[in-house]
């Protein structure tokens, strides 16, 4: 007997029977087939109970008599009685993770960055640039110093001449940050905005023409709730 | 708001989404225990369950940008160990043999007193007959059982129907019951 349904169609097996259709297929009932030469079914104990069924019944504290009475299925729950105990305690084994572990990741990963755009700096014949991913860590930094805020997104898109070519010039910024629920909004914007601007020139060299922020509550806070502006 | 460590969740995946390397090793630093374990517990050799780690780190980096954000990250991460950790125990399955199965988790335990003898030699029995079951039981048996995920999370883990992990699942718990028998 197969409890699983392998070569079914996938809606079928991505399906999981409720627990009165597992009660109104039990197998306990089941014995083994009438006649005397038939084989035992390997998936039922020796006394032809289900395990599984013999398993649930107890968890259920619904065993029936035979099933407080049997021996072999008295067995079958001490053995998983002690199961459960022993995988309790390999779960809460401390394991020793390799103290090199993260730091042979993290050469990995950043021997791969995906920078994203270059932003150009200075005079349009000096040919400088600056990764946006870098801008971005640094405009993230001067956000985090409000207190409680978090900035999350922040992407940064390089001035453009005419012909739409990225050209040194002032930046459109658009962040988006965590802040905890209740905080006045407009007046956090404006402040964040004055924090941007100021690290942006400051630290990068680079002029803001604009701010777009984008307000979103804390995980811990109330609700996920957005607001713009 | 400067110490990264004190980031929410979804701050430091978008961060990291977005190219932050320091975003990404926090992350990486909060769940690499929980990951570098459930590779350890499926694969039972710890330079394998370093390998599954690491590639599953890397592939996490790249694949971040696409990463919707449906489930936590620490379940995205999961599938990713899981389908790693699987399939490193395909290719490697010939040389895992029932008694080369080396746990330092085993030998830390049998050194501290205060553990019953008679409990390291039924884990170290389970961690045996765990040897015995197909790898796809094994994961299966691993995240439900020690890692407490859901049967839809283990289905998209391992890739397979949650019917079929039920199946695995109770074909795992019979064949570790059964190794139980000594030590009822």
């Amino acid at each position: 007997m197969d409890v699983t349904n392998e070569a079914g169609d996938v809606p079928e097996a991505l399906r999981l029977p409720s627990a009165a259709e597992l009660l109104a297929t039990t197998r306990h009932d089941r014995t083994p087939a009438g006649s005397a030469d038939a084989e035992p079914d390997p998936n039922l104990l020796p006394c032809g109970r289900d395990p599984e069924a013999v398993l649930e019944h107890a968890a259920a504290g619904g065993s029936d008599e035979h099933e407080r009475s049997c021996p072999e299925c008295q067995a079958l729950l001490r053995d998983h009685s002690v199961l459960d105990q022993v995988t309790r305690e390999w779960a809460e084994l401390p394991v020793p993770v390799p103290d090199d572990l993260g730091v042979r990741v993290m050469r990995l990963v950043r021997a791969e960055l995906h920078t994203g755009r270059l932003l150009p700096l200075g005079e349009p014949d000096e040919q400088l640039t600056l990764t946006e991913s870098a801008a971005a860590r640094t405009l993230r930094a001067a956000v985090d110093a409000e207190p409680g805020v978090q900035a999350r997104s922040c992407r940064i898109r390089p001035y453009e001449n005419r012909a739409g070519a990225a050209v040194p010039g002032p930046v459109t910024v658009r962040l988006s940050v965590g802040v905890p629920y209740g905080e006045p909004i407009h007046a956090l914007a404006d402040r964040l905005r004055e924090r941007v601007r100021r690290a942006a020139s400051e630290r990068l060299g680079l002029e803001v023409a604009k701010v777009d922020v984008d307000v979103v509550g804390l995980e811990s806070a109330a609700g996920d709730r957005e607001a713009n502006r | 708001m400067a110490d990264e460590a004190e980031l929410d969740e979804g701050t430091l995946v978008v961060r990291a989404q977005e190219g932050d390397a320091e975003a990404f090793e926090v992350l990486m630093r909060r769940h690499g225990r929980s990951l570098y374990t459930l590779a350890l517990r499926i694969l039972g050799r710890p330079t394998d369950a370093e390998d599954a780690v690491q590639e599953a780190f890397i592939s996490a980096w790249r694949r971040l940008p696409g990463f919707r954000a449906e489930s936590s990250f620490l379940t995205w991460m999961y599938r990713i160990v899981t389908n790693r950790a699987l399939n490193i125990a395909r290719t490697r399955r010939p040389t895992v043999g029932l008694d080369q199965v080396p746990d330092r988790a085993i030998e830390q335990m049998a050194d501290n007193p205060e553990r019953r003898a008679e409990g390291s030699a039924a884990l170290k029995a389970l961690q045996e007959a765990m040897t015995t079951l197909t790898e796809e039981q094994r994961a299966c048996w691993v995240l439900r059982e020690l890692h407490g995920q859901s049967y839809d999370e283990i289905a998209a883990a391992v890739g397979i129907g949650a019917n079929a992990v039920r199946g695995r699942i109770f074909r795992a718990r019979q064949t570790l019951a059964e190794a139980m028998r000594p030590w009822t």
